[in-house]
């Protein structure tokens, strides 16, 4: 009868995984508020870059959290804080709103999609894979619309407009209003237009809570693939080509033979990560940073080589100043 | 803890003089491996499991694995030797009450050890066997809403003392009720009824670098690079175990086994797993003139 007494008791040891976990968070306004500053304080990448004293966003903020508030009154408090930090990549997400720092607010208003099928591309443009594309200024100037980095580049997509432009005297690769999306497609573009490998930028990803702890900065080259064309191109920008389309950007900067036009990129050159509070709510921030070859930090936008706005009268009179001037470079 | 701890890896280096006659030959040895009864066991598990991985998230995340169990199986009144697999999938949220957010897994487990019945305790009810366990766990697992931190590949290996009770039991002879118009036969039967515990000494786990940057398809970050090797943390387990042993020598096994695993990095990973297992063991070697079953 002792023995079983002692199996019983050792059976009671199972189970008891409770007494070994470091419990769980209570969730609590106050807890969801520390959660999230200490998240970002330790692992955000750009609170020196962006000279943000986010002690004082701890200041400034914990007062206005108490117990006795609502989920909409913690998630301005949250979504205000984040803000602060300008950041196209910041997100909190919560099942009822979602914050975002709104980056087309930068800058002015720099592409019109209609005004370029209606005066430059005409009905008869081809679609091939994520490209709009076709020939413009008597088929002297390839034009290639690139949309949105989230729709995948195929190899056979970029050989057949490679091959379709290779006559042309220079290239347009429109990304204005690019959001960005997969990095892949950044290399499967890039990689087409040199013979040789350039070395594009560096990356390094957050290492510590020290908010310059980072690890060392591996260098990342283009990796070459036929067919290429290296004839001149012309990248044009504006402030809503963000993220990926920012790193195209910053690639492009490092080629011998293309030119960035328009206005600023929105920036975003590093990647977010996601977290989840105590009381569920997700969210998202820059964990990565990324310099070109020289060392500069671009994340707040990259300036192109050549500044280049439609305004407003040019925009009622159906022209792209941007594209005007970009046919203009490779032409002359 | 820490005296249980050290009184069981100290039972479990002395194992050898204690529970090894020295008269036995290496023939005899040989011998006595030979006729010890083995098995192979097929089965499934299924399992509720709670994990929480800080580096994500502060929340404890539950749902269901199942899994294919096998093992290979060998006891008699000298020793137990054991290796055992379970690979299984698995579906785990949050339990919030916002919409589900969910980690789905793929995982595998492994564990051997052997175990030497104290020379004291071979004739007892219970006997008591001490020895080694060395046990692993990895996962695979996706949550696609946590951005690029939204895979998780979770590995860890435990080294360590192992303690066993066991309590064989029979029923001699068999009996005849009647119950209503039903009549009940109860025949002569075996069965056994055991308790392990193993206690992790030496872990090793690998576990996201600091950033948590597990996103597989960017190409200019070596995912592996953004892991590390740690030593520390634990796997701790348990295992109760119920026999019914047939009369052609094979086996029906229930088992209920119990984890609870920790990283040892800065934000930790904490698994735990229940699970409830069905199987049935095939006798691997003849059984011998004086058993009986």
């Amino acid at each position: 009868m002792r023995g079983i007494n002692w199996l019983l008791a050792l059976l009671l040891l199972a189970g008891c995984e409770d007494a070994l976990f470091e419990e769980e968070k209570a969730d609590t306004p106050v807890t969801n508020f520390e959660h999230l500053w200490e998240a970002c304080n330790e692992r955000y990448s750009f609170f020196e870059l962006k000279g943000i004293d986010w002690d004082e966003y701890y200041r400034e903020n914990r007062p206005l959290v108490n117990d006795g508030m609502s989920d909409l009154e913690l998630f301005d408090v949250l979504a205000g804080m984040l803000n602060a930090l300008r950041d196209g990549h910041v997100n909190l997400i919560s099942p009822f709103n979602i914050s975002r720092f709104d980056i087309d607010f930068l800058g002015p208003d720099n592409f019109e999609w209609r005004i370029i099928k209606e005066n430059y591309l005409g009905d008869d443009f081809l679609i091939t894979g994520p490209f709009s594309h076709d020939f413009l200024a008597d088929d002297e100037v390839g034009y290639i619309r690139y949309s949105s980095f989230q729709n995948p580049i195929t190899d056979f997509d970029m050989a057949f407009v490679i091959s379709r432009y290779r006559n042309t005297r220079g290239l347009i690769i429109d990304i204005r209003e690019n959001g960005g999306g997969s990095i892949r497609n950044v290399y499967r573009l890039l990689n087409r237009f040199q013979q040789q490998p350039v070395f594009l930028y560096t990356s390094q990803i957050k290492s510590g809570p020290g908010h310059e702890d980072f690890t060392t900065a591996a260098e990342v080259f283009s990796e070459p693939e036929l067919p290429f064309y290296e004839r001149p191109i012309v990248v044009l920008t504006d402030r809503q080509s963000y993220s990926a389309s920012s790193l195209f950007t910053l690639g492009a900067r490092s080629m011998p033979n293309m030119t960035v036009m328009g206005d600023t990129t929105g920036g975003g050159l590093g990647l977010p990560n996601g977290g989840q509070l105590p009381n569920g709510w997700t969210y998202r921030f820059s964990i990565t940073r990324t310099l070109d070859p020289q060392g500069n930090n671009f994340e707040n936008g990259i300036p192109p080589d050549i500044v280049s706005i439609t305004t407003d009268e040019e925009r009622i009179n159906g022209v792209d100043r941007v594209i005007e001037d970009a046919i203009d470079f490779l032409i002359n | 803890m820490q005296k249980l701890y050290l009184i069981v890896l100290m039972l479990a280096l002395c194992t050898p003089g204690l529970a090894q006659s020295k008269a036995e030959t290496k023939t005899q040895k040989k011998a006595l491996r030979k006729a010890r009864p083995s098995y192979l066991i097929i089965g499934s598990q299924f399992s509720h499991i709670k994990l929480r991985d800080t580096g994500t998230s502060p929340r404890f995340y539950e749902g269901p694995r199942v899994a294919l169990a096998s093992s290979i199986y060998s006891e008699d009144s000298l020793k137990l030797g054991y290796f055992y697999n379970t690979t299984g999938v698995s579906l785990l949220d949050d339990n919030g009450d916002i919409e589900t957010l969910s980690w789905t897994g793929v995982s595998v487990s492994f564990a051997f050890g052997d175990l030497w019945k104290l020379k004291a305790t071979r004739e007892s009810k219970i006997q008591i066997g001490v020895g080694y366990n060395v046990q692993s766990f990895f996962q695979f697992r996706t949550n696609l809403r946590l951005s690029n931190a939204g895979f998780g590949l979770d590995n860890l290996i435990s080294l360590g003392p192992s303690v066993g009770f066991f309590f064989p039991f029979e029923r001699k002879s068999g009996w005849e009720k009647k119950v209503g118009f039903i009549n009940i036969k109860a025949q002569p039967r075996k069965y056994a009824l055991s308790f392990r515990l193993n206690i992790p000494a030496l872990t090793v786990s690998s576990r996201p670098e600091y950033a948590y940057l597990t996103d597989v398809i960017n190409p200019d970050i070596n995912s592996l690079d953004t892991y590390s090797f740690q030593l520390g943390g634990y796997i701790l387990s348990t295992e109760t175990a119920f026999v019914y042993y047939l009369k052609n020598g094979n086996a029906l096994r229930f088992h209920y086994r119990w984890q609870a695993m920790q990283t040892s990095d800065t934000f930790k990973l904490n698994i735990a797993q229940h699970a409830y297992g069905i199987n049935f063991m095939v006798r691997l070697n003849k059984i011998n003139r004086d058993e009986r079953y």
